[in-house]
């Protein structure tokens, strides 16, 4: 906690100003809780929804059954859906991995001409709304052949996903000073080498969360997905277009199952990914 | 040193960098195993057709039996309006899709697209539909047949019954009453919107306008800005009018709220006297299919009575069908449903309208661009 | 790209070549310095290159062609670029989306500054986690299902209306409007927002707030002269961000307002499902990613480290 003053101070005032800072943490704390209710309502709208009898989701509640959550297990496109959305995220998450971590070691050990340009290019994806860049892609995509295919939303989703990818690896790889990969040079490692028994293992952790967090990049990306695939739908085309075309109380049920798969990816992410607070610290 | 020139000489991959190539072939080896549309050597067991249609069109409900009967997968893509079916179709390379349903006021425009096949008559049973569909001239190009109708349905305004009579909602000019105002909702699509308050402003046929009679539909449209909820996407429309938050809405009819009605929200279409219009559902053979037989043996069985039933019985969207035995077998098994529907065979049913010239066909704007008329519609959302 | 690699860290030492100490095969150091930044770097760049830069490019060059029966044909005209940026429907969609973006972004920052700091101060390490992770979650949750949750709470007869309704108060409009898209909007942003400024106050060297309250400042102080400057490029980037994220989003603005107006990306949409019309929406867009350059530029403009001029006290 803070320092306190010296003190000099009468006791009335410092009982007045207790009383202040009780208040103002409880303000704070309130506010906080007032936050997390906001963020969490909706996905417990749709969890509790979920299970609501009625077709339409509306007040009063119709009673629990679990019907929806059978037709969405029942339900052949959803089906499809979720193993798309598995395949690209699977392959998002490692290709996506392999090269942030490409990135992140390049920008940390060398310095060469164009390295802020390259740096840009990887990192850049994520600050173009995901319309302009779905379109793009599409329309680029579709004039070389390549629209249309499961591996076509995948390589869009990597474009997005290096990016946080080279972000959290590159934090890391600040951690690691040069002279641990000097020493390995020094024992007659090839760079190479020292890259891949050194460096590597030293960014486990990191490499382990931008794998998840690709995944999850990749498993909630609507916009993309819904220009470039075609006719293959991953989940959240399959959502996008289920609330575009026709009334489904289905919604709430596959909303439940991709907020469970996404906060478990999320989380798994996390565990490798701590918050380190006060003096940033230049060693491992 | 001769040892490091001869190092030099020696490719980069040297072995420290394989197990990272290999790990990245694996990776994408592994991603790229997933089956592809475009590989033509698809293992058909079970063979898939490929369906272009409106949403939902694929439940089980409607084609569960003839799935089992054949040993195929139907694979639905979705659209919603015509103009984005239009954009698929275009953007596809042939043989991506197998049937079609589209609107019968595109099917001219399938045509001229080179996308659909010559139907032969003989092979479907035309006899069996209300002798005002069996030559049904949105279908029939120089003499040839192009498409089968599926389902029909009118369109009108959808209203709350709660909030207003059916006397009040008897014309389209409820819509600027100064009671409707907030809460007259729309579907996003230019074309049964825009007919619609065409009919209001006693147009018939309400799509072939002169360019003084367009201008007037324009202003008619946005001076409704101030009435608007919003513009909604089908999923919206249901909700809107199940929470309130539109209790108007033109260019829409029993598809949406028979359903709604059926699970007790309060809701009925009405064709009000300036007229309705009529929706029509058709199925095609796309060019370039490689599973031509069962294309064929698709839209028969959509027409047989049983399918028929099913179509004019789906759950959430209800249509009218034109099979006169599709009629008497929903009679004989549903017979409640027939009489909600408006199919019974005695009393008023659905084809009075029609017979009493209330209902005028949807058509594409026909003397000016559609992007005219969808500018006008952009325009008016950003009003 | 020419690319020089000059290894600065690793190449003041080069020792001599030896038989590979872990059996794989001798060094080979006069290789190294082009070939492993090479074979690291290229498939990086060869992908952002072909799958993020190319379709960029693009963009650009569609919005000079044409479409005729629904198909794209190459052409050089200038009519796409006249036609949206002198119609109507654009103006007012860029007037409204920077509007409500502007407004996202002064929420979303006037919000996640208070919580960041409570997360940031006042938890103990395992609550920051826990705070963390539940930031975290929502980000990667289904945006639109969420979106489409907030109907249920807010429509005319949903459950906020329900519980005010309960309590004898009449019901309020609440979904269509500026105040339910603004929810939506905030749903998007103001996670990332508040995990930016806990990152950016976590960062802080605890000893300067130390020395600050031993100067006599009070908390407020200490908070408004050494904290938030201290964050100042955090500030920057989570406004930036967010203004993102808003200005690009159509989901809310779609069901949270029922395209009513719409906003730029819901005229790309739209552009593009009706007519396919290509280069009238790679327009917009292009027209979109000027502004956001523009944005963005005029952002870390003002977050830009200045010189302090004179050190006082």
């Amino acid at each position: 906690m803070t320092a306190a003053t010296p003190a000099l101070v009468v006791d009335d005032d410092m009982a007045a100003r207790q009383r202040r800072t009780r208040l103002s943490r409880l303000a704070q704390y309130g506010f906080l809780a007032l936050l997390f209710a906001f963020m969490a309502t909706p996905m417990l709208v749709v969890v509790v929804f979920s299970f609501d009898a009625n077709r339409f989701p509306a007040i009063p509640w119709g009673g629990f059954s679990l019907k929806w959550h059978r037709a969405v297990l029942e339900d052949g496109m959803i089906a499809d859906a979720f193993l798309n959305s598995l395949k690209v995220g699977f392959g998002t998450a490692v290709i996506s991995t392999v090269l942030g971590f490409a990135a992140a070691y390049i920008d940390y050990r060398w310095r060469f001409r164009g390295q802020s340009a390259f740096v840009l290019l990887v990192a850049m994806p994520p600050a173009v709304p995901v319309t302009i860049l779905g379109m793009a892609m599409l329309a680029f995509l579709s004039r070389i052949g390549l629209f249309g295919t499961v591996e076509a939303i995948m390589a869009c989703h990597v474009v997005l996903a290096t990016s946080f990818a080279m972000a959290l690896i590159r934090l890391r790889l600040g951690e690691l000073g040069p002279e641990v990969e000097q020493a390995a040079w020094n024992l007659g490692a090839s760079p190479s080498v020292a890259v891949l028994l050194i460096v590597v293992p030293f960014c486990k952790p990191a490499l382990i969360a931008s794998f998840f967090l690709s995944a999850a990049v990749s498993f909630d990306e609507f916009m993309i997905a819904w220009f470039v695939g075609g006719v293959h739908e991953t989940l959240p085309v399959r959502i996008l277009n289920l609330l575009q075309g026709q009334v489904n109380p289905k919604i709430n049920a596959i909303g439940t199952l991709v907020l469970v798969v996404s906060i478990t990816l999320v989380l798994l992410a996390q565990r490798f990914m701590r918050v380190r607070t006060g003096q940033p610290t230049a060693t491992a | 040193m001769q040892e490091s020139d001869s190092n030099a000489k020696r490719p980069a991959s040297s072995t420290g960098l394989s197990r990272r190539a290999v790990l990245k072939a694996g990776a994408a080896a592994s991603s790229m195993v997933a089956p592809s549309l475009w590989l033509p050597a698809h293992a058909a067991d079970p063979v898939t057709l490929n369906y272009l249609a409106w949403p939902g069109n694929a439940d089980a409900t409607i084609v569960g039996e003839f799935e089992k009967a054949n040993n195929c997968k139907i694979r639905i893509k979705e659209y919603v309006g015509g103009d984005q079916m239009m954009a698929v179709v275009n953007q596809s390379p042939p043989g991506t899709f197998d049937v079609v349903m589209a609107d019968a006021e595109y099917m001219h425009l399938l045509k001229a697209a080179n996308f659909i096949e010559e139907l032969n008559p003989a092979d479907y049973p035309l006899k069996d539909l209300w002798p005002e569909f069996q030559k049904f001239p949105l279908h029939w190009f120089d003499g040839k047949l192009y498409g089968v109708m599926l389902d029909f349905g009118y369109l009108g305004i959808s209203y709350n019954t709660k909030m207003f009579t059916p006397k009040e909602v008897s014309s389209y000019s409820v819509l600027f009453s100064e009671k409707a105002k907030g809460k007259v909702g729309f579907f996003d699509w230019y074309l049964p919107s825009m007919g619609c308050i065409s009919l209001s402003n006693g147009n018939r046929p309400p799509f072939d306008l002169d360019a003084a009679k367009f201008d007037g539909l324009k202003k008619k449209m946005f001076s409704l800005k101030p009435q608007a909820a919003g513009f909604y996407t089908i999923a919206d429309i249901f909700s809107s009018m199940t929470n309130g938050r539109a209790q108007l809405i033109p260019g829409i009819g029993e598809w949406i709220t028979l359903g709604l009605r059926m699970d007790g929200v309060p809701v009925d279409t009405i064709i009000p006297d300036e007229g309705g219009l009529q929706y029509t559902e058709s199925l095609s053979i796309v060019k370039g299919t490689a599973k031509r037989d069962l294309a064929r043996k698709f839209i028969q069985y959509s027409l047989t009575p049983r399918a028929q039933v099913a179509m004019a019985t789906k759950v959430d969207n209800r249509k009218s069908i034109p099979s006169i035995p599709g009629w008497k077998l929903l009679n004989e098994t549903k017979p409640k449903e027939a009489e909600i529907l408006r199919m019974t065979l005695k009393g008023p049913y659905v084809m009075d309208e029609y017979k009493a010239k209330k209902i005028q066909l949807r058509q594409l704007p026909q003397k000016q661009s559609i992007e005219d008329w969808n500018d006008a519609w952009g325009q008016f959302k950003a009003l | 790209m020419s690319q020089t690699a000059e290894a600065t860290r690793g190449d003041a030492v080069r020792p001599a070549a030896r038989p590979g100490r872990w059996g794989l095969g001798a060094p080979n150091y006069a290789a190294s310095p082009a070939a492993l930044p090479t074979v690291l770097g290229l498939p990086v760049l060869l992908w952002q290159l072909v799958f993020f830069a190319a379709p960029l490019a693009f963009l650009v060059v569609i919005t000079f062609w044409q479409v005729r029966n629904f198909r794209l044909e190459p052409a050089f005209v200038w009519d796409n670029w006249s036609r949206i940026l002198g119609s109507d429907t654009f103006h007012k969609a860029l007037a409204h989306t920077m509007q409500v973006s502007t407004i996202t972004t002064v929420l979303a920052l006037l919000l996640a500054v208070p919580a960041a700091y409570t997360i940031a101060f006042r938890l103990t390490a395992r609550q920051r986690d826990i705070a963390v992770a539940a930031l975290v979650a929502p980000v990667f949750s289904s945006y639109i299902v969420r979106i489409y949750a907030w109907q249920v709470v807010l429509s005319p007869q949903g459950i906020a209306n329900s519980l005010i309704t309960a309590i004898g108060l009449p019901a309020l409009p609440m979904l269509g409007g500026a105040f339910s898209l603004q929810i939506g909007l905030l749903t998007l942003t103001l996670p990332i927002a508040v995990l930016i400024l806990v990152f950016a106050f976590s960062g802080i060297d605890r000893t300067l707030v130390e020395a600050a309250e031993n100067l006599g400042c009070t908390r407020l102080n200490v908070f408004l002269h050494v904290l938030l400057p201290a964050i100042r490029p955090a500030l920057i980037l989570a406004a930036t961000t967010t203004f993102l994220l808003a200005f690009g989003d159509f989901v809310s603005p779609m069901f949270m307002t029922g395209s009513k107006p719409p906003t730029l990306s819901i005229l790309i949409v739209d552009t593009v499902k009706s007519g396919s019309q290509w280069p009238r929406a790679s327009v917009v867009g292009v027209a979109m990613l000027a502004v956001l350059v523009v944005v963005v530029g005029a952002g870390r403009w003002l977050g830009a480290e200045r010189r302090p001029k004179a050190k006082t006290s």
